[in-house]
């Protein structure tokens, strides 16, 4: 069998990686090597020869590892059940039981403080209807207390300042009380609780809780 | 494992998926870069950042444009023209100093006294020359010669026709040959690659 260029060219990239039938590949090498145009073709067969007998190196050592350490996979997407698992296995810890206890214990000790008493607690009170009226008994009666304190304080404030604007003509001495200059503090605030005495009945005749007459 | 299965599994979080594709690809990868560029660190570091690039991207491989190997080829090949563009300038300053010694080694060199000496000599100029092809003649001659790709995969790495495949293939493999003819040892390894 002889080949020509043609030949070759038709076939070359079967040529260049070995692929021809032994007797074809005999004679199309037979005319590469005497042929000067084909010449190049054997050369570049050689080549490929060659590459093809080298082998893949190995992955460095570690390699691998550090682009898994890299790229961290993206979170798992869980189901309501795998929480549900996952918060019941964090509750089965002694830490998490103790905690539990002591906010119990803590509840129970400020529901004592509000006289709340957890033996006393029946079924019934648990019911939606008897929770609801005790919350709104609870409301009434803490709004109630809540308008009485500032309906007092607006009194005192009130009887404060007018105790302000009568002072001068009921009290004309406020140097009274230094008599001895080098006594100690605290004897000298004695004096002062008869007159505040006086000026709380004072106030009681001004808005007629005792008649004026009794400030005597 | 299907490739768009293995994917799939990644995208819902299953690390193992992840980790068969990193075992299953991570050699070829850095093949393929170490014969790009000729230097081992500089091919570890571009096969991890392939390996980066495609995790970052998995929701955007689509089977129907190759398996996963030709897909992580292309993010290869993609990252390796960008290195090649981004050194060129320190290239250009190193080639000449590269040369000299081996000018100087031609001329020392006696016939190889043994074959195998010879065999090694041969596959070393092979190596450098493979690194001195102009990028788009080298990618074709590794994505064929070195990484195994068919012509099909291959047109799909580089996003060519199969026609302009060959024809880079045949170019490169000619440059290769010329390299060799230069090579003293060339006439002895009479028949090693005749398969």
């Amino acid at each position: 069998m002889n080949w020509d260029c043609a030949q070759l060219d038709a076939r070359l990239a079967e040529y260049l990686e070995g692929q021809l039938e032994p007797a074809e590949l005999r004679a199309a090498d037979a005319h590469a090597r005497a042929c000067p145009r084909c010449a190049e073709h054997f050369l570049a067969r050689r080549a490929v020869g060659l590459l093809h007998q080298m082998d893949p190196l190995e992955s460095p050592p570690g390699l691998e590892t550090r682009i898994l350490a890299l790229t961290v996979a993206p979170p798992p997407r869980e189901s309501l059940w795998a929480m549900f698992a996952g918060a019941w296995r964090a509750f089965q810890q002694p830490r998490m039981a103790l905690s539990l206890a002591a906010a119990v214990v803590s509840v129970a000790l400020v529901l004592n403080a509000f006289g709340v008493s957890l033996r006393d607690i029946r079924p019934s009170d648990l019911s939606p209807v008897s929770l609801y009226r005790g919350a709104k008994r609870q409301a009434h009666l803490t709004y109630a207390r809540g308008s009485r304190f500032v309906n007092d304080l607006r009194l005192v404030y009130e009887i404060r300042s007018r105790l302000e604007e009568i002072r001068p003509a009921t009290e004309p001495a406020p140097a009274a009380p230094s008599k001895t200059p080098d006594s100690p503090a605290p004897e000298n605030k004695q004096p002062e609780k008869p007159r505040e005495g006086a000026r709380v009945l004072w106030l009681l005749a001004y808005y007629n809780f005792i008649a004026p007459g009794e400030l005597r | 494992m299907e490739d768009a299965e293995l994917v799939r599994r990644c995208l819902a979080g299953d690390s193992a998926a992840w980790e068969t594709i990193v075992r299953t690809h991570t050699r070829r990868l850095y093949n393929l870069c170490y014969r790009f560029t000729g230097q081992r660190q500089e091919a570890e570091d571009l096969a991890q950042e392939v390996f980066l690039r495609v995790f970052r991207t998995l929701k955007s491989y689509d089977p129907r444009q190759g398996s996963l190997g030709v897909w992580l080829h292309r993010v290869g090949r993609n990252l390796l023209i960008d290195y090649y563009r981004a050194t060129r300038r320190q290239r250009l300053t190193v080639s000449l100093e590269d040369e000299l010694p081996h000018l100087e080694e031609k001329e020392s060199a006696a016939p190889p006294p043994d074959r195998t000496v010879a065999l090694s000599e041969l596959r070393a100029t092979l190596e450098r020359a493979l690194t001195r092809l102009s990028p788009e003649l080298r990618e074709a001659v590794i994505l064929r010669d070195l990484q195994g790709l068919e012509y099909r995969e291959i047109s799909q790495v580089l996003d060519i026709p199969e026609g302009t495949v060959k024809s880079r293939l045949n170019r490169g493999r000619a440059e290769l040959g010329k390299a060799l003819k230069r090579q003293p040892g060339f006439a002895l390894p009479e028949g090693v690659n005749e398969g």
